[in-house]
């Protein structure tokens, strides 16, 4: 007896030992007054600026760092930590002049030495740890003209640098707290200049920012932010049933009408830039015929999909890219659903019926999963015996797709933020790139070329035209829908407006 | 006692063999009937099932049961507008697959392995037992994450996964059991007179462990059945139009609150199916090990 | 004793080396942490270069892994891919969450096995052994993160007596532990039940109840200890896969233990985490199987291991 009442008491220990670490407890709604909680599925692990492309990064770094220019709902550009920006006539030349009487959370000055240490360190061997680095190659260098002028140096002309300089990378860090501290301590504890700062952080559990009052455009109306990370879709609108949380990203489609019908809660949807398709890869038969391609295409009824899968919470496209890029072509219609066509064209491309097709797609976009079982039925309605390949997420894009090892179909989405189809085209239709490594077309190089070697608007889009109408003859994919997120908010919130770009903004929000 | 008596006559904690209650052979028939309908499901699933099970109907989505709202579908329709009913009839064959394949592999695999190494022991019984110790340490996440990467998705992996995963157990425990017999004056008296240790572990060691085998082999197909489930919700399940009990739980989570038949009737399946096995394994268990009533 | 345990040690280190080199190269099969690492866009070919130099991931296998094992010894893990971390401290970090999920799923399932598995045997065949059967097949029919949705949405969405997630106190702890708890004990439950079944019919305790002991004292001085040993048994041999269901649970209470941090450092290819993660993790179980052993000698001296 008298051992198992030591064993008992050395179990009971292990849990108190445990159960304390634990940190302040969750509260109900009312009692958290001028704070709030969110919820968001992913945690990045790094705020280092430099570490990560992720979107769960934004939605919080975004609160604790500006940049020179800053981005706001609508998707514009406009000044940051810069005021005003001009450039010399060859592009290779910017000035910046700063905005004055800026603190870090720290209490260091933000002035040029602090943005020539950034792009310093962003550029150097510490950036090179990480992979946003890659995406200002352009600049060369950067000069302190005086405390608040600084001169960026480019090595090539780069059209989107300003829209670049919104983004992570080149978010402004403090010099004397980084070199104090190191990289490795700056991505856990991150110090910087904007609205909320710094409180404390629990991996994979939750972290908390206070409101900066002394932040340049004006201290925000909310006393205390609570970012959680909650993986599970179900949990998190759990927590907002319950009213632990206050804003919850990511709400699944299947879950819109429980935060609908709860008297207490806020459907948010915001369209995205993010498009779904599902490419063929032309390599694996039948998909190099193009009578078979198209017949796929005609078999899918992608409105009735978007209208009762997605509730509607989706935009029907007919090229690769959302309604608000630059090279979109209103005047392209989407494919037709048409069965009849589908059947007839399967029989002249000489693919008999009951032929197995599969489609490759990442395991984790519960939307799409639907659609593609949708997609079995519709299939198999023209003869198609259709096999699905669901893969998980992270190999599915960092080894699956990249190395042509899916089946003749599979999905891809892509995120436009340039809001310019050049960016996504190149990467998905240009011969070799990373997306696409198997497709080539002597016409869609043409028109590449053709858009990315002028500056003339007019030109290009004229390029961007003929490549909508060529890929569409081509059918190499099948562009499905732009996709709308799904943000639920309890009603005491106020000001909340759902970001297209994941980046949550909280200076105008306040709580009833 | 003399070495013919020792041999022939019973363990000495073998007890006198009873008739069995009444109520050990109904629920030896509750359980056999239940296992039979899931064999029966899957084997007939085309002549039992109403409708097809991948075929959808956009426009009859998340319909609830026919008793509640009268339609063509007797338990509803799921997020994708198929038949539920159907879906489970034809889920019996993915569900059984997994759960028996698996259980059958590594069952007999660690059985075997498991007798050799308690009843001869030795270094190669201690490699054994250190390559078990290996399998049973290494998170079973980890290494289905690894070889559903490599392989790529599909229900033959997650047999493979499954078996390769449990092996160890079977082996753990045989073995203990079989050295807990092989010390006993009995069997010590059978080799002493030269019975061949094929017949010795044939006909007295193997009985015995297959009385703890049959509890684990019944509640592993529960398991099983339940951890397809569970590979499904991470993400490493196969194509989920092919019905299975577990895939059908996992992708309607979302539909709880809105959709509650999608996830209970699969369940329910799962459950019956599961007591079925438990209680003919409980039925076996009872009789490779007798006691007194 | 001594030459037993100092053997079983010496088995333990070459499992682990084992597990250490299986786990290195598995996961150096699966795709790329420099590439994983540009989630969101794409990387050029010089991109990748740089960024697996800057891993050291471009070294050789065996030099990577020799790296590791260096360290290792010394008590280094390395560093995380993904956050710059000592590998050693984040596990550390997360090893009191899982352990007070692990240890109160375990007291809760003890605490509902013993007193039902034993109400079942000494009631053979009544209605409530019945319906402690059946109550126990219910457990094991619904897979844990359906029981854990239903609890969330019933506890703590409609009737909000406890957070639905999350690490955050001792209110915190109820569902995820009691959800562990009913899967536990259903297993457990039957496992009581029927070693005590075996127990009660023993010759030696109709010597006791003739000794004139109270029923009760006979059941649980000599049948609940003897019901020990499957128990014990069960725990070692289900404490690898006890750690897969964790992981499950971990997930849907946004619970930031081990299991999700394995879950999360396999899926983005974080090499060092993964490596340290099963390191300690096959060190637990490889400790915990060796505890099984020598209480098996313990409980049953019949067993006890000659050399």
């Amino acid at each position: 007896m008298t051992r198992r009442t030591v064993l008992v008491f050395v179990l009971c220990a292990a849990m108190a030992v445990g159960a304390g670490g634990a940190v302040n407890a969750q509260s109900p709604a009312g009692s958290r007054g001028r704070s709030l909680v969110i919820v968001q599925g992913q945690d990045p692990q790094n705020w280092d600026p430099i570490a990560t492309f992720l979107l769960s990064w934004g939605m919080v770094g975004c609160q604790i760092f500006d940049g020179l220019v800053d981005r706001g709902t609508d998707l514009k550009l406009r000044p940051g930590l810069a005021t005003s920006w001009s450039t010399s006539d060859d592009g290779l030349t910017w000035v910046f002049k700063l905005r004055a009487r800026v603190t870090f959370h720290d209490g260091e000055p933000f002035n040029a030495a602090a943005v020539k240490f950034t792009f310093d360190r962003l550029l150097g061997p510490e950036g090179a740890k990480g992979p946003q680095q890659g995406n200002y190659k352009s600049i060369d260098h950067v000069q302190v003209v005086d405390p608040y002028t600084v001169r960026m140096v480019m090595k090539v002309k780069d059209p989107v640098i300003i829209t670049k300089l919104a983004g992570y990378g080149a978010m402004i860090v403090p010099p004397k707290y980084v070199q104090d501290h190191g990289g490795a301590y700056f991505g856990a504890n991150p110090v910087g200049t904007g609205p909320f700062k710094f409180v404390e952080y629990r991996k994979d559990d939750h972290l908390t920012l206070a409101a900066n009052r002394t932040y340049w455009g004006g201290a925000p109306r909310v006393s205390a932010l609570t970012y959680r990370f909650v993986p599970e879709a179900a949990t998190r609108v759990a927590e907002l049933q319950a009213g632990r949380a206050d804003i919850a990203q990511g709400v699944p489609v299947s879950q819109a009408s429980v935060v609908k019908g709860d008297a207490n809660l806020t459907l948010l949807p915001v369209g995205s830039p993010t498009v779904l398709e599902i490419r063929f890869d032309p390599s694996k038969p039948p998909a190099g015929d193009v009578r078979f391609r198209k017949a796929v295409i005609a078999a899918i009824d992608v409105q009735k999909i978007i209208d009762t899968i997605l509730q509607g919470y989706g935009h029907r496209v007919s090229t690769f890219q959302s309604p608000l890029s630059f090279g979109n072509d209103p005047s392209l219609k989407p494919y037709p659903f048409d069965p009849a066509r589908a059947k007839s064209l399967l029989a002249e491309a000489g693919v008999r019926p009951g032929t197995d097709v599969s489609l490759s797609f990442p395991s984790n976009n519960a939307d799409f999963r639907e659609a593609a079982q949708a997609m079995v039925s519709y299939l198999g309605a023209v003869g198609l015996k259709l096999a699905l390949a669901p893969v998980e997420q992270v190999t599915y894009f960092s080894d699956v797709l990249p190395h042509a090892k899916t089946g003749p179909i599979y999905e891809f989405g892509w995120g436009g933020w340039t809001l310019d189809f050049d960016n996504t085209a190149y990467l998905l239709y240009h011969k070799g790139e990373y997306w696409n490594p198997v497709f080539t077309d002597a016409d869609v190089e043409k028109y590449l070329d053709a858009e990315r070697t002028t500056n003339d608007q007019r030109t290009r889009l004229k390029a961007f035209q003929s490549l909508d109408r060529r890929l569409y003859d081509l059918a190499i994919d099948f562009p499905l829908w732009q996709s709308v997120n799904l943000w639920g908010v309890n009603k005491r919130v106020e000001g909340f407006a759902a970001p297209p770009d994941d980046r949550v903004r909280l200076l105008q929000v306040s709580t009833r | 006692m003399t070495a013919a008596q020792a041999v022939s006559g019973p363990l000495p904690q073998a007890r006198p063999r009873h008739r069995r209650p009444i109520g050990l052979r109904l629920t030896l028939f509750v359980g056999l009937g239940l296992v039979a309908a899931a064999a029966l499901s899957a084997i007939a699933a085309p002549l039992l099932a109403p409708h097809a099970p991948d075929a959808a109907d956009l426009g009859a989505r998340l319909l609830p049961p026919s008793w509640l709202r009268p339609s063509a579908y007797p338990l509803g329709t799921d997020a994708i507008g198929r038949d539920l009913l159907s879906r489970i009839i034809y889920g019996a064959r993915v569900s059984l697959e997994v759960g028996v394949l698996s259980v059958a592999v590594s069952g007999i695999a660690g059985t075997c392995l498991g007798l050799l190494a308690g009843y001869y022991g030795g270094w190669w019984g201690e490699l054994a037992m250190r390559a078990a110790d290996l399998q049973l340490s290494f998170p079973f996440i980890l290494f289905a994450i690894v070889v559903i990467a490599v392989l790529g998705p599909g229900l033959s992996r997650i047999v493979l996964v499954l078996a390769v995963t449990q092996w160890a157990s079977y082996a753990r425990l045989v073995r203990s059991e079989t050295l807990a017999v092989r010390e006993t004056d009995y069997i010590q008296a059978a080799r002493a007179i030269g019975l061949a240790d094929r017949r010795i572990i044939w006909a007295h060691v193997l009985p015995n462990a297959l009385g703890a085998v049959s509890v684990l082999a019944t509640l592993s197909v529960a398991n099983n059945i339940l951890l397809e489930a569970a590979l499904t919700f991470l993400g490493l399940g196969a194509d989920p139009s092919i019905p299975s009990w577990g895939g059908m739980l996992a992708d309607s989570r979302n539909y709880i609150q809105t959709a509650w038949w999608d996830s209970t009737f699969p369940g329910l399946a799962i459950m019956l199916t599961v007591m079925g096995f438990n209680l003919v394994g409980d039925w076996l268990r009872d009789l490779l090990t007798p006691d007194t009533a | 004793m001594i030459r037993f345990v100092a053997a079983r040690a010496g088995g333990a280190l070459a499992v682990l080396a084992a597990i250490s080199l299986f786990v290195a190269f598995g996961i150096r099969l699966t795709g790329d942490p420099a590439v994983v690492l540009f989630q969101g866009s794409a990387p050029s070919a010089e991109d990748i270069a740089r960024i697996r130099h800057a891993l050291g991931t471009d070294r050789p296998f065996l030099a990577q892994y020799a790296g590791f094992v260096a360290g290792a010894v010394r008590g280094d893990l390395g560093t995380s891919f993904r956050s710059g971390q000592p590998v050693a401290g984040v596990i550390l970090e997360r090893a009191g969450p899982t352990l007070a999920l692990g240890v109160g799923g375990m007291l809760v399932a003890l605490a509902a096995a013993f007193p039902l598995g034993a109400y079942a045997a000494t009631h053979r065949n009544a209605l409530a052994d019945f319906l402690i059967r059946v109550g126990s097949l219910l457990g094991l029919s619904f897979p844990n993160f359906w029981l854990a949705i239903m609890l969330i949405l019933i506890v703590a969405v409609r009737l909000r007596w406890l957070p639905p997630s999350g690490y955050s106190g001792p209110a915190s702890l109820v569902l995820p532990c009691v959800t562990l708890g009913v899967i536990l004990a259903s297993t457990l439950v039957r496992l009581v039940r029927a070693s005590l079944l075996d127990t009660l019919g023993q010759p030696y305790m109709r010597t006791a109840r003739a000794k004139g002991l109270r029923e009760g004292r006979v059941v649980v001085r000599h049948g609940l200890r003897n019901a020990l040993l499957p128990v014990v048994t069960f725990v070692g041999l289900q404490f690898g896969a006890l750690l897969g269901g964790v992981v499950v649970l971990e997930n849907v209470f946004a619970w930031p233990g081990l299991g999700q941090l394995a879950l999360q450092a396999v899926t983005y290819r974080d090499y060092p985490v993964v490596q340290g993660v099963v390191v300690v993790l096959a060190l637990a179980v490889v400790l915990v199987n060796l505890l099984v052993d020598l209480s098996y000698g313990l409980l049953n001296p019949r067993v006890r291991v000659s050399s």
